[in-house]
């Protein structure tokens, strides 16, 4: 079974997170021969998506460092004018925490029940939740590289908006359901009709903003450009609750926006509602983690070798260039070496790091419960105002990632002075009568490296870390502008020409879609 | 002068054809393995496309009444490509190359008076290191297990896999074994009555001996797949149907389960739902 590696190849990926997926897809689909290497025996790396049984996992990815009599044997492995390099281990992922929850309503522990009933492994537990924009680039990308084959996707069809009481002393967080297309305004209950007038009326000015160019779009919103979004809106006679809902719901995609990036970002919002259904938003059903496999796949096809299980020992290097990596005692010679963050040497210094607060809880009912199950975001920015990102994301059965009347409520947020996400998700928990069974918190350090710095070898690609933002728009142009550098004469997953496998009864129907 | 007398059967039969009484066409859409309110999504390479979206025509508005996937796994070796394009294209690949740039094949047949369409996955050569993505094995209808009669070792294997199949395949899906390369008649290592006894043991629903070099049983297996899937979803329709008339009959408007198939099916569906 275990067939030899290559000896050589034009480019070596090594973790499996998406970034790196997208960028081993890329080079895979542009004709270079790829090595895909994870030392997990799991995909997505510090991306991917966990069940209940496998989670521990994600604590045991601590690699000791090599001793000098493997050092010695690796360097067998070396010419003259090389040197070796050992892969540096970054704390990604750091701080976990894992804990069941007892509660008193259960008479039998809910770990027990899970256990007996066979569903721990329906539970998909994502490092990094996001979701898709319907008219996003990463819906682009996929649909153009055709890797859309191997996902499906669900509506994220509810947005919440938190807003509190200011006179009372211990203030309630109510969580409104916000509309998001006409028939959905139309139908609310929590807009009074004149809110529902502003609100299409803002719509309607969205829909003629977005015509203009950009010049002429920042000179209609006049002086108030660069001022917070919430002034330009109070002048247009929006009430506060609503601006609430339009700044933190339909303008989700632009934290602390000004006038300008504030109507950007509603308009994108605004471009994407209806394009698959009255939700904006789509979310990979079995969560995140499927992304990065599914990017890994289209490699696959493309003839890039896939290999888990196999870490990497050191990597050699020759000048300002790594020449090969040795894994499983094989050298193999590379021209080009893809990575992630986490295996940039101990030695190159970081540029800086953003610290993201990362909460995952378990509960059996629903942060507002309606008859029917909701895939939900909520956005907690106006809880947390002064730090750039706050969310909850409530995904279960509808997802597939937790079973029948199971949830999964991720928080995310950036570090600030501020309450953390945590306490915000456990007040709003306690104040809807839900309790959390199981929880996980854990740091995760968005690490950026100098791309210029000279330690990390010049035929190096950093993929890009991970982040907390709550679409793919960055990881997708940074791979796209990282690809484009590193192979300026290739195409970055270029559009898909059908290819002769189809069989004819589809070469009939695209004919014939074309002559309609 | 076979020909003459086979031509009143042909004639009977297709008398018997005309005179049948027409199905209702039901739409064409890939079954969901399971339950939900809201239907998921798959997005189409279409997406951008300039054509108002009624006007697109996709492979799967076609005229067929189910669609389904069907995955091969089992050992770099074992005939897997060979199986599917034997099948789909009639052809036996010469060389013995590893599987590269393909992705799904697509083969209609008929199951009594329906169109079926198989989409067959193959592995694109994950399986080398034992690293095939969980994602390959979701939304199966059918995973066929092959393994090569004159190599020990891949029937040794089948435990593994069984392993990943339990892990990441759905719990209800059809499971099927092969051991394939019977044209390799001296050379055999695993009699057909072991693999048989695998079969049996580990609750598989089908076993077959394949061989894709000379054609046998390639069409069978094929034929059985789509015959199975097309007989357990008959029944979970009647059951949906019993389901759908349930919840309209109560307040809920969701549609029952609904699998997004594409672009242009979805907009339809949600224009009508939205009112």
């Amino acid at each position: 079974m275990d067939e030899k590696l290559p000896e050589s190849v034009d480019v070596v990926v090594l973790g499996t997170g998406l970034p790196e997926a997208i960028l081993a897809s890329a080079c895979a689909r542009a004709g270079l021969s790829v090595l895909h290497l994870d030392r997990n025996e799991y995909y997505g790396s510090d991306w991917s998506s966990f069940t209940m049984t496998m989670i521990h996992e994600v604590e045991e990815n601590k690699v000791p460092k090599l001793s000098e009599e493997e050092v010695s044997k690796l360097s067998a492995h070396l010419s003259e004018s090389e040197k070796l390099v050992e892969l540096g281990n970054r704390e990604i992922i750091e701080n976990i925490q894992r804990t069941w929850i007892p509660r008193e309503s259960d008479d039998v522990p809910m770990k027990e029940k899970l256990e007996k009933m066979g569903q721990m492994r329906r539970f998909s537990i994502d490092l990094v939740p996001k979701i898709l924009v319907s008219k996003g680039n990463m819906v682009q990308t996929l649909c153009d590289s055709q890797v859309s084959h191997y996902a499906e996707f669900k509506l994220v069809n509810r947005q919440l908006c938190p807003t509190q009481d200011k006179n009372s002393e211990n203030p309630k967080i109510l969580l409104n359901p916000v509309p998001c297309s006409k028939g959905e305004i139309f139908q609310s209950n929590v807009l009074s009709i004149l809110e529902k007038r502003a609100l299409m009326k803002f719509i309607t000015f969205c829909t003629q903003w977005s015509t203009k160019p950009t010049e002429e779009g920042r000179e209609l919103l006049g002086e108030y450009s660069d001022r917070p979004f919430s002034e330009f809106l109070a002048q247009m006679g929006v009430t506060e609750t609503l601006q609430s809902f339009i700044i933190n719901t339909i303008g989700i995609l632009q934290p602390n926006p000004t006038a300008m990036s504030g109507m950007l970002a509603s308009c994108e919002f605004m471009d994407s509602v209806g394009h698959f259904g009255p939700s904006p938003f789509l979310f990979p059903l079995y969560g995140c983690g499927e992304l990065s496999q599914c990017f890994c796949r289209l490699a696959a096809v493309f003839g890039s070798l896939y290999c888990l299980g196999r870490p990497v020992q050191a990597m050699v290097k020759e000048n300002d260039r790594i020449t090969a990596i040795i894994a499983n005692n094989e050298r193999i010679n590379c021209r080009h070496v893809v990575m992630s963050p986490r295996f940039v040497p101990e030695d190159v210094p970081i540029q800086n790091v953003q610290k993201i607060e990362r909460v995952v809880f378990a509960t059996d009912k629903s942060i507002k419960e309606v008859e029917k199950e909701h895939l939900t975001l909520l956005n907690l920015a106006s809880l947390r105002p002064n730090s750039t990102i706050s969310r909850l994301i409530e995904i279960g059965f509808e997802a597939c990632t937790a079973p029948k009347g199971h949830f999964l409520v991720h928080a995310t947020g950036t570090q600030g002075d501020e309450k953390s996400v945590e306490s915000l998700a456990e007040q709003i928990f306690e104040e809807s009568q839900v309790s959390p069974y199981w929880k996980m918190s854990f740091t995760a350090n968005s690490m950026k490296f100098d791309p210029e710095g000279a330690e990390l070898g010049s035929n190096v690609v950093v993929a890009p870390p991970v982040d907390a933002n709550i679409h793919y728009s960055s990881v997708i142009e940074e791979c796209r502008k990282l690809f484009c550098s590193t192979w300026p004469d290739l195409d970055f997953l270029p559009r898909a020409i059908k290819n002769e496998e189809d069989d004819s009864e589809e070469k009939e129907a695209s004919e014939s879609s074309e002559t309609a | 002068m076979l020909f003459h007398f086979m031509s009143p059967l042909a004639l009977s039969n297709s008398y018997f054809l005309a005179f049948r009484p027409r199905e209702e066409k039901s739409q064409p859409r890939l079954s969901t393995p399971r339950f939900s309110s809201q239907r998921t999504l798959f997005l189409t390479e279409n997406n951008q496309k300039k054509l108002p979206f009624f006007q697109a025509r996709h492979h799967w508005m076609e005229d067929y009444k189910y669609l389904f996937k069907v995955v091969l796994v089992g050992n770099a070796g074992v005939g897997k490509t060979c199986l599917v394009r034997k099948f789909t294209q009639g052809i036996f690949p010469p060389g013995q190359s590893a599987t590269i740039g393909v992705d799904f094949m697509i083969k209609t047949v008929k199951v009594g008076n329906d169109k079926i369409k198989l989409q067959i996955w193959d592995t694109a050569g994950q399986e080398r290191f034992r690293s095939i993505t969980q994602s390959y094995y979701r939304s199966a209808h059918a995973i066929v297990l092959v393994y090569d009669v004159s190599c020990q070792p891949s029937f040794d294997c089948l435990p593994e896999w069984l392993g990943e199949i339990e892990s990441y395949a759905n719990r209800r899906v059809l499971k099927i074994l092969v051991g394939n390369k019977v044209d390799k008649g001296d050379e055999r290592e695993v009699p057909e009555r072991i693999g048989r006894d695998f079969s049996d043991v580990n609750h598989f629903d089908y076993f077959l001996e394949t061989s894709a070099l000379d054609a046998t049983n390639v069409d069978q297996l094929f034929e059985q797949v789509a015959t199975r899937l097309t007989n357990d979803m008959k029944i979970t329709d009647e059951r949906v149907h019993q389901y759908r008339a349930d919840a309209t009959n109560s307040s809920s408007n969701q549609g029952g389960p609904i699998k997004l198939i594409d672009r242009a099916q979805t907009q339809l569906n949600s224009c009508c739902s939205r009112q």
